[in-house]
């Protein structure tokens, strides 16, 4: 249903409503109104003849002449040819008569001529009003008046078909009216919205052209002066406007399409690169994860930037609780070494710290700490790899100490051997020369006899010289040194002793013991004033040792302790040996833990070494702890360190292998 | 919408245009040179017409009575023209009204017509052609006898067309019928003309029995007038419907279509404000009177037994009703 047709239907419809609406309200309004009116105009019409009479008698009156009859029949006379001449043009009939009944003037009727009027007496008697009133034959409503004056009686009447004639004659009127009103409205509405559709219509069907992509259509701009026209030159001016826009984005369609192909191809490779970049990325954050080392990236206000895995995994933080806080607040311990990155990211050259100590868990750990300056055109920041190398160290140490007490041990069972051979002609002829004087051998008595001494006089003159105290002094150097000999040779020599299951919880009890009561001991601490903690595993396996040397090395650690912890003021608590006894990974881990005064490191790494010793000349021959060394070493193919840091006390770990070939294996 | 806007813009513009025109003519100056005297009948008549229009208009009016109708003498006319004339020259008019014929003859023509200051002229009688009226700088209103209605209503009551005309001998009155017959009558007019009160009643006689209808002239040159033997007379003797145009002949005749000096003074002021807007006198064309004021004397009426319908009776001025 196209426009047209649907503005002219609604047009007719809203016409033909109004029609129909002002119509019904008309004939209501006129049904209701008609009688009404009818009697108004009745009223008004004698009002009017009323007025006219009036007036000529007043003039009569004013001008004395109301007592001259030719002058008031000239007046009637005239008044009813007035009437007479108005009388087609007026509603009701007017009807003059006489009070006695006599016609002056009656329409339809001559005067002078009777007419049956019945209610003439009550008109005289009232004076004025309206009756419905039988005139002739035909029962007529009448408005009347009476003028004494002139002995006239004024009535102007109709008939009730007159009253609905009228009523009629209006309707139809009406009717004729609003039905030619109704055409010439529909007739306008459709004409005037001809010119407002018309000119829409045309604009659509050229919009519709246009949105086809046919841009020759345009129509002529309208010359109206209205909005229609307006909208027309706009259209038109639009068109064209759009015409040259459409070239244009045509144009740049073209040129968006290259640029679209150009930007296709930039963005494929911008994703190959970023997918490729991703790829690095991911590799890198890979190889950053996979790396052993905790690698920490800072910006250049040391705030964290990267996080990898083992930096999570060793500290337990995750990346997003740490990325982007300051390094010290995120690692308090690495607080130290903010200056240090902030120097090398100012110097652009890297920093290396070695084996830097922390504890960790109660536990001394080392690590190695590179830091790299990230400096680039943008972006300046550093990136932190901490190695832990407490492990990599204490092998090292080991191997170093190994090495070293290899060395040494050698070095000492050799000087042993050498040593060995004098000791004994040493003690050997200290024993001859004592024998040769005191001893009752009869080589003696040959031999002073040949020198024509005395036997008696020489072992005089040797007591009075205290030879036999001299040689009873080297005898027992001799042997001092010969029982540090001994220990010397056990430097080098292997596991040969026979190695039996031992119960080293007992073992450490009964050196306890044996330590409460030795006199060196007490020489340098109350031991009984020591604080024993014991720490043994409950199903702890017995471990295949020589009981007695390693009864010996517990003993040498424990004298160590108490010497250690007697030079050691204690405010609080007092002396304190911790021991722990356990298995781990098929070993026997023996930890001897004194809360002494601790070693610095350069002592700490010297300890085991023969013949090292802190203590006063002549109070220790150093070889204690290196005779210990070599017998957990050796002996029984174990491993022994200590760890010490100074006021944090020192601890020995021993570790014994459980099999015997393992142990012997290592 | 745009055709409200523009009517009410319009009724705004005329609105204002209306209340500026009240007082458009402040301070704008009129001299009227008026011929007779104040108190005299038809100089009032004039000058209530001229106040009709002049007053609230601004103009600033100055009157100059030259007395001439108490003083007919024309050196007094003369005199009183110069003095006019010397008012004009220190009033310095911007148009000047001049009323009635010595007006013209002693003022306008002699010292204004032809000149610059405009002049509009009322009150001539009969003919402006005497004055060389109109001028390029005079225009006005002509005043003359409205014959045709006269004839119009003498003939409802006369029995035929016949119309017979009594007047003083005189030298005007010989003019007046002279024009009648020239205007209107194209020389039907049956002219008696008397010089002496004796010879009135039987001329009037004469005159009556020869015609349907009379006019009655000037009394004013019938030697020994009687009017109270004039006045029984005619009530005795009036047979036919009798009219004149003159005020003061209402004692004599059944109607009187008298001219009104109002229009003349209306005509006049109106005429001088379009020149004072602008107009030249010469763009106002001259006119006639057209008003008649109609006088019935009832008296003479029903002794003539002449029946008056009401229409007459509520619209003329009534004489003689006192004596019905």
């Amino acid at each position: 249903m196209g426009l047209k047709f649907r503005v002219n239907l609604t047009g007719f419809i809203l016409v033909a409503f109004i029609t129909l609406s002002v119509s019904g309200l008309a004939v209501w309004t006129i049904d209701r109104l008609s009688l009404s009116l009818n009697h108004r105009l009745l009223t008004k019409e004698l009002d009017e003849y009323d007025g006219k009479i009036a007036e000529a008698v007043d003039v009569l009156r004013e001008n004395g002449l109301s007592g001259v009859r030719e002058y008031v029949d000239r007046a009637k006379a005239d008044l009813v040819a007035d009437f007479a001449r108005r009388a087609d043009g007026m509603f009701g009939a007017l009807t003059i008569v006489s009070t006695g009944g006599e016609v002056v003037y009656h329409k339809g009727a001559g005067s002078g001529r009777a007419l049956e009027l019945a209610c003439l007496p009550g008109m005289v008697a009232a004076g004025e009003g309206e009756m419905d009133c039988v005139m002739g034959d035909e029962l007529r409503f009448c408005r009347y008046a009476l003028f004494p004056e002139w002995d006239w009686v004024v009535l102007v009447s109709v008939s009730a078909e007159e009253m609905l004639q009228t009523r009629n004659q209006f309707l139809w009127r009406v009717a004729i009216v609003f039905s030619l009103a109704s055409v010439l409205g529909w007739w306008l509405f459709v004409r005037m919205s001809q010119g407002v559709i018309d000119p829409v219509l045309k604009l659509s069907a050229a919009a519709a052209d246009i949105g086809r992509g046919s841009w020759e259509t345009l129509p002529e701009p309208l010359a109206r002066a209205d909005e229609i026209g307006e909208l027309s030159r706009n259209f038109v001016l639009m068109g064209g406007k759009l015409r040259e826009a459409q070239a244009d984005l045509t144009s740049q369609a073209d040129c968006l399409r290259r640029a679209n192909a150009r930007l296709e191809a930039e963005v494929a490779e911008r994703f190959r690169a970023e997918k490729d970049l991703r790829k690095v990325t991911a590799a890198f954050e890979g190889i950053l994860d996979s790396m052993p080392s905790l690698v920490i990236g800072v910006n250049i206000d040391c705030q964290i930037t990267h996080w990898n895995r083992a930096a999570r995994d060793l500290t337990g933080m995750e990346p997003q609780s740490v990325i982007g806080r300051p390094l010290h607040e995120a690692v308090p311990r690495l607080s130290g070494l903010v200056d240090i990155v902030r120097r090398s990211m100012a110097e652009g050259s890297p920093a290396r710290l070695d084996r830097v100590s922390y504890s960790h868990e109660g536990e001394q750990r080392q690590e190695d700490i590179l830091i790299f300056p990230l400096v680039s055109e943008a972006t300046y920041g550093a990136v932190i790899r901490l190695d832990d190398v407490t492990e990599r160290v204490r092998l090292e140490e080991m191997m170093i100490q190994s090495e070293k007490m290899n060395s040494l041990g050698g070095l000492a069972a050799g000087m042993a051997h050498e040593i060995n051979s004098p000791l004994a002609g040493i003690g050997t002829n200290a024993f001859n020369i004592k024998n040769r004087i005191f001893g009752d051998l009869e080589k003696n008595e040959a031999a002073a006899r040949e020198c024509g001494v005395s036997l008696a006089g020489v072992r005089a003159y040797a007591t009075k010289r205290e030879i036999p105290k001299m040689a009873d002094f080297i005898a027992e150097a001799g042997e001092r040194a010969s029982k540090i000999v001994a220990n010397m040779l056990k430097f080098s020599r292997s596991a040969e002793s026979a190695l039996a299951p031992q119960d080293m919880a007992r073992l450490l009890d009964a050196t306890l013991e044996l330590l409460a009561g030795d006199y060196d001991v007490r020489k340098w601490l109350d031991f009984g004033s020591v604080r024993i903690v014991r720490e043994f595993q409950e199903d702890m396996p017995q471990v295949l040792s020589e009981g007695s040397e390693m009864q010996q090395v517990f003993f040498n650690l424990f004298k160590n302790g108490v010497q250690a912890m007697a030079l050691k003021e204690y405010s609080e608590g007092g002396p304190c040996f911790v021991v722990r006894l356990r298995e781990d990974e098929g070993a026997a881990c023996i930890e001897i833990e004194d809360n002494g005064p601790g070693m610095p490191e350069e002592i700490r790494r010297r300890a085991f070494e023969p013949f090292f010793t802190t203590t006063p000349v002549g109070q220790g021959t150093g070889l204690g702890l290196s005779v210990s060394y070599f017998i957990v070493t050796r002996q029984h193919g174990g491993t022994m360190e200590v760890q010490s840091a100074p006021g944090e006390g020192t601890k020995f770990i021993i570790r014994l292998p459980m099999s015997p070939d393992v142990a012997r294996g290592a | 919408m745009k055709r409200v806007t523009v009517f009410s813009v319009a009724a705004i513009v005329i609105a204002l245009w209306g209340s500026a025109w009240a007082g458009s003519y402040e301070g704008r100056r009129i001299l009227w040179v008026e011929s007779y005297h104040e108190g005299f009948a038809w100089s009032d008549g004039v000058a209530r017409g001229v106040a009709k229009i002049l007053d609230g208009s601004g103009a600033q009016l100055k009157v100059v009575r030259m007395d001439t109708k108490r003083n007919s003498s024309p050196d007094h006319a003369r005199k009183a023209a110069q003095d006019a004339m010397q008012v004009a020259r220190e009033f310095d008019p911007e148009v000047v009204m001049a009323s009635e014929d010595n007006a013209q003859r002693y003022f306008v023509v002699p010292f204004l017509k032809g000149g610059d200051i405009p002049v509009v002229a009322s009150g001539i009688n009969w003919d402006a052609s005497e004055y060389g009226y109109p001028a390029p700088n005079v225009t006005g209103m002509v005043e003359v006898n409205l014959l045709g209605e006269a004839r119009s209503v003498l003939r409802k009551f006369a029995r035929g067309d016949r119309t017979g005309f009594v007047a003083a001998d005189t030298e005007s009155e010989r003019k007046n019928l002279e024009i009648y017959n020239a205007r209107d009558f194209k020389g039907s007019l049956d002219g008696f003309l008397v010089s002496r009160f004796a010879e009135f009643g039987a001329a009037f006689e004469e005159v009556q029995a020869r015609s349907d209808m009379l006019i009655m002239g000037g009394n004013g040159g019938i030697e020994g007038w009687d009017d109270a033997a004039a006045r029984e007379f005619l009530l005795g003797h009036t047979r036919v419907p009798t009219g004149s145009f003159d005020d003061y002949l209402a004692p004599y005749v059944i109607f009187t279509f008298a001219k009104d000096p109002e229009e003349q003074g209306e005509w006049m002021a109106a005429a001088a404000l379009r020149v004072l807007d602008g107009e030249s006198p010469a763009a106002i064309p001259m006119v006639e009177n057209r008003r008649v004021r109609l006088i019935v004397n009832l008296k003479l009426a029903r002794a003539a037994g002449i029946v008056l319908p009401v229409s007459i009776l509520k619209t003329a001025t009534i004489i003689g009703r006192d004596e019905n």
